[in-house]
């Protein structure tokens, strides 16, 4: 009997009480601020309140956010829902702890698929499924100094190398200990700048037919935009901030250089703080050239599977939630990460947002603009942080004069592939 | 030749008060710089030229830091955490210590070289295999897993192993005499003589405790569980732009609690170590 | 009573012997034991490889470079932080004016993390709105990016570390310089030695053993600095300050090599006891016990 009544207790006690989903991020002041808020709301629901609650923690940096989720999930002691840095998608895959986005969205017809734009997408489609939800979209955008344009007579953003060599050349006042170009070392851009030629990272197709085993830093578009980048620094009219993403911006906005190359996702930011004038443009091609784009940054949320299935399934309306209209629309006016669906770019249009910020439409038609090849696709690797570290060592080296552009490069592709190599070895063994 | 003497000290006074400003100053720079920022609006933190000196000293930063993360929930858990773990370092090393310097067994020089030799290992080790020890435990995101962990300390015990052994032995044979158990000597006689010592100790463990970044990060799994030190993490972003002027906020209020603490028990935590006449 | 007093302090160790078994010994045994098997990155089996983790690690030139990073740290941080805190310690014993300030503000720092110690030095060697390349321009000096610059970030971030390490130090000295007799300086002064001479005839042999304290444990401290590497550089430029532990931290937390990693930790062990004996061995000819 008392066993009997044990068990109708612990019943009771699932049922009654609210499930607690654990979502773990990586959003820093405001955007942490908004992140927060927007989850909140969703407690709040009228269909939550009681059922569903999520509790958002802040997980650390994004690289600090993945190794605390691979270091849970060994233990089995994962959260629920969590933001992944968008290189962060093959190894979410590889630790098998995920419920891919698309068996759910197979089951329901609500959810707003036909109006994720294109483009990002397909950065997150994996085999033909999407693994997870493109929350925060961003996209490298060319920053420029309306008033310092001015000064020295030019009146539109430049539009393929030699002219953004010519601009900062034109832009540098060395007196003033000015100069016409920054951006942030990071090897994001070198990506960037090699799918904007149309050229791939790595090899299996951006290792969306097959694990890549290659990585391909020595074809000539790499070569070009390398050079590009050290021949501009050695001349002295291009800033080297080093790594981290406040140095340049913070060079910008004081002046010191009249063009930036930086993320999307601090558009409304830098207009804010700016004591110039600032438009925005799309980062330039190279000269000739004009196949390719720019592939989506940012970070998706993932559904972690070993739980409940109730839990799993309230996971799956949190984050079909964070899709809807009106959050995705307040994340965007509220950050700068761009609008994931269509439907809310023509409202926003509609409404004339666009007119009083034109800054922030330069990325959506950047994007949109883009010629659909594996290369914008976005490379997927396991070992894309170690990558990403090498490589930004390499163009260390090669800013610095330590070692020639094709030196570094090789460097960094043989340290590249090796990590490819050990990777792919477990995931066989796996098998 | 007395008044030579004289002479001679006050110049030397003199000179070592010269000497001393410059690296004073340079000392308390950063600290003087965080206040300066920290009251900075936005426009004025980037400003070039920079300016020392904010226009007005304004709190706007303060708030927005309370604003953006639950700061004093954060700093409650790390007063908690930091608090239980000086508690049960000081314990835990004044026990072993003692037994380690005054008593005598079988095996005493080997425990000495494993406790010395703990403090060589590099604490990035440890933490994946005890977050599986924890894990298994079910002890993920409580005060315990925080604290258990770091409940010993080899150089507390270290440390307080020279004061012991300071203790003369007559003293000691004295108190056997009278009747008095060893462990009664120990908490009677030793522990109060050495206190200067065990408080330095104890703050020393403190600020070590207060200032975890990466086990705190890892081991929590609600914002409720989280430490002042998280919450600077959540200020600084390695992806995009950062307000300088509430990370310097956020910066002092974190740094506040042990700043104030060090400044009220300086004295204490002075005598304490000069006390503890370390020989090597 | 032998017997009583050896079940006495078994006692007494245990809890100390329970937690550091558990929390310390253990990992580090397992660490040992994980430095000869390469670890699958999405689960906890692993595979004996002998000592190829060892092998990776000695034809690797990242690896002998953050070897070498590692002792440019160890000297631009141990030796300038012990000269500036034995300096300023037997400037403060020297009774200056406003003494108790002095010793607050040197010591100031020992209650700031070094991760919040890096926090303040950021942004002060921010290029463009830190104070400290302003100050240079100032003076007519054109200042490098000091934490982007392959040639100056391990110098940048040896500074900082130097800013918070000293205030320990200096408390040692302090208890040092106190404990020795006043009438011994006394005197070598009446004698007719110099300030200099009566610092390094009698000063410094007394003071030898907190010399030697004081170095032990800076060097073992400046081995596992992390804090501070983490924030202000993330071990770059060009990997000019990745040391030993950052590595070791990147091999296991960012790349999840756990067999690689573990390796390292027993290498790092392993030099930080060499060169805790090679101390305890200059110790026996130098040091002087009162």
């Amino acid at each position: 009997m008392k066993c009997l009544l044990l068990i109708v207790f612990i019943q009771v006690q699932l049922l009654g009480a609210p499930g607690k989903l654990t979502f773990w991020h990586s959003m820093t002041g405001e955007k942490g601020k908004l992140l927060v808020r927007l989850v909140e709301e969703f407690n709040r629901l009228p269909e939550n309140v009681g059922q569903v609650e999520v509790l958002p923690q802040f997980a650390g940096s994004y690289e600090e956010g993945l190794n605390k989720i691979r270091t849970a999930l060994l233990a089995k002691q994962g959260p629920h829902i969590a933001q992944i840095t968008d290189i962060g998608t093959q190894v979410m895959i590889d630790t098998r702890a995920v419920a891919p986005l698309q068996e759910f969205i197979d089951q329901d017809p609500s959810f707003p698929l036909k109006q994720l734009l294109p483009p990002i997408k397909r950065y997150y489609e994996v085999n033909g499924k999407l693994f997870s939800l493109p929350f925060a979209t961003s996209n490298p955008i060319l920053y420029y100094n309306v008033e310092a344009f001015e000064k020295v007579g030019l009146d539109r953003p430049p539009k393929t190398f030699s002219e953004l060599k010519e601009w900062a050349r034109r832009l540098t006042d060395r007196k003033q200990g000015k100069t016409g170009l920054t951006w942030p070392l990071t090897s994001w851009f070198f990506e960037q700048f090699i799918a904007r030629q149309g050229q791939v990272l790595v090899n299996q197709a951006n290792g969306r037919q097959a694990r890549a085993t290659e990585a391909l830093y020595l074809t000539p578009e790499a070569i070009r935009f390398a050079t590009l980048w050290k021949e501009m620094a050695d001349e002295g009219i291009f800033t080297n901030v080093g790594r981290g993403w406040d140095p340049a911006e913070a060079n910008f906005l004081a002046g010191r250089s009249a063009m930036m190359l930086h993320s999307t996702s601090d558009v409304f930011e830098v207009v804010r703080k700016a004591t110039f004038r600032v438009s925005t443009a799309p980062i330039p091609l190279a000269d000739g050239i004009s196949t390719g784009g720019t592939v989506v940054g940012g970070n998706s949320l993932w559904i972690l599977k070993d739980k409940p299935r109730t839990e799993v399934e309230a996971s799956y309306r949190f984050v079909r939630y964070m899709a809807s209209k009106d959050v995705q629309k307040r994340w965007h006016m509220g950050t700068g990460y761009f609008p994931i669906r269509e439907d809310l770019i023509k409202e926003l249009e509609r409404e004339g947002f666009y007119k009083k910020f034109p800054a922030a439409k330069t990325a959506i038609e950047q994007l949109k603009n883009s010629a659909v090849m594996p290369a914008t696709q976005g490379a997927l690797m396991g070992v894309f942080a170690e990558a990403r570290d090498n490589l930004e060592s390499a163009m260390e080296r090669i800013l610095a004069g330590r070692m020639s552009v094709e030196q570094a490069l090789k460097r960094a592709k043989f340290q590249t592939d090796d990590a490819l190599r050990r990777y792919n070895r477990f995931l066989e063994k796996l098998k | 030749m007395v008044s030579r003497f004289k002479d001679r000290k006050l110049k030397q006074r003199w000179i070592a008060t010269l000497v001393l400003l410059l690296p004073a100053l340079i000392q308390v720079f950063p600290l003087f710089y965080l206040l300066c920022v920290s009251w900075k609006e936005g426009a004025e933190v980037i400003q070039y030229p920079p300016k020392l000196f904010p226009k007005a000293i304004q709190w706007f930063n303060y708030h927005e830091a309370l604003a953006s993360a639950p700061l004093l929930r954060f700093l409650l858990n790390s007063a908690i955490v930091a608090s239980f773990i000086t508690f049960c370092q000081l314990f835990t090393s004044v026990l072993a210590a003692y037994a380690l310097s005054r008593l005598e067994f079988k095996g005493q020089k080997w425990v000495m070289a494993l406790i010395v030799g703990t403090m060589m290992i590099p604490g990035e080790v440890t933490i994946i295999p005890n977050y599986f020890t924890l894990a298994s435990w079910n002890w993920l995101n409580t005060y315990p897993a925080l604290i258990v962990p770091f409940s010993a300390s080899g150089f507390g015990i270290f440390f307080l192993y020279q004061f012991f052994k300071t203790i003369p032995k007559e003293l000691e044979e004295a108190a056997y005499l009278e009747g008095c158990s060893r462990l009664r000597f120990l908490f009677k006689f030793a522990v109060p003589l050495s206190l200067p010592a065990i408080t330095a100790f104890g703050i020393y463990a403190f600020v070590g405790a207060w200032n975890q970044y990466l086990w705190p990060l890892i081991t929590t799994q609600t914002t409720q569980m989280q430490t002042a030190q998280i919450g600077i993490g959540m200020f600084r972003s390695q992806n995009e732009s950062m307000s300088w002027g509430v990370i310097m906020a956020a910066t002092a209020m974190l740094i506040s609690p042990t700043v104030l603490l060090f400044i009220a028990t300086q004295r204490q935590f002075v005598k304490g170590m000069t006390m503890s006449g370390i020989k090597g | 009573m032998n017997r009583k007093s050896s079940a006495l302090a078994w006692g007494l160790l245990f809890p100390t012997l329970a937690v550091l078994a558990l929390f310390v010994l253990y990992p580090a045994a397992q660490s040992f034991w994980l430095s000869f098997q390469d670890v699958e990155p999405f689960s906890k089996r692993s595979f004996f490889v002998g000592f190829e983790n060892y092998q990776v690690l000695f034809n690797s030139p990242d690896y002998w470079q953050t070897v070498r990073v590692t002792l440019f740290f160890l000297l631009y941080t141990v030796i300038p932080s012990l000269v500036i805190s034995l300096t300023v310690a037997v400037l403060l014993d020297a009774n200056p004016f406003f003494q108790n300030m002095f010793r607050t503000l040197f010591l100031l720092p020992v209650a700031i993390s070094s991760s919040m110690a890096a926090m303040l030095w950021i942004f002060i060697y921010n290029p463009t709105a830190g104070f400290l390349n302003y100050a240079l321009d100032v003076l007519g000096i054109h200042g490098p990016n000091w934490l982007a610059d392959p040639d100056w970030a391990l110098v940048a971030v040896a500074v900082a570390t130097v800013w918070k390490e000293i205030g320990f130090n200096i408390i040692f000295f302090l208890a040092g310089l106190t404990s020795i007799p006043l009438e011994l300086k006394e005197a070598a002064e009446l004698d007719g030695a110099n300030s200099w001479q009566v610092f390094r005839y009698v000063t410094l042999p007394l003071l030898s053993p907190t010399l030697f304290f004081v170095s032990v444990v800076s060097v073992i401290n400046s081995l596992q600095s992390f804090g501070q590497i983490h924030i202000l550089t993330t071990g770059g430029p060009m990997g000019e300050t990745t040391t030993l532990v950052y590595n070791l931290y990147r091999d296991a937390f960012v790349k999840f090599r756990t067999g690689l990693a573990s390796s390292e930790a027993v290498i790092l062990f392993g030099l930080i006891l060499l060169a805790t004996m090679v101390q305890f061995r200059m110790a026996k000819k130098r040091v002087h016990y009162g």
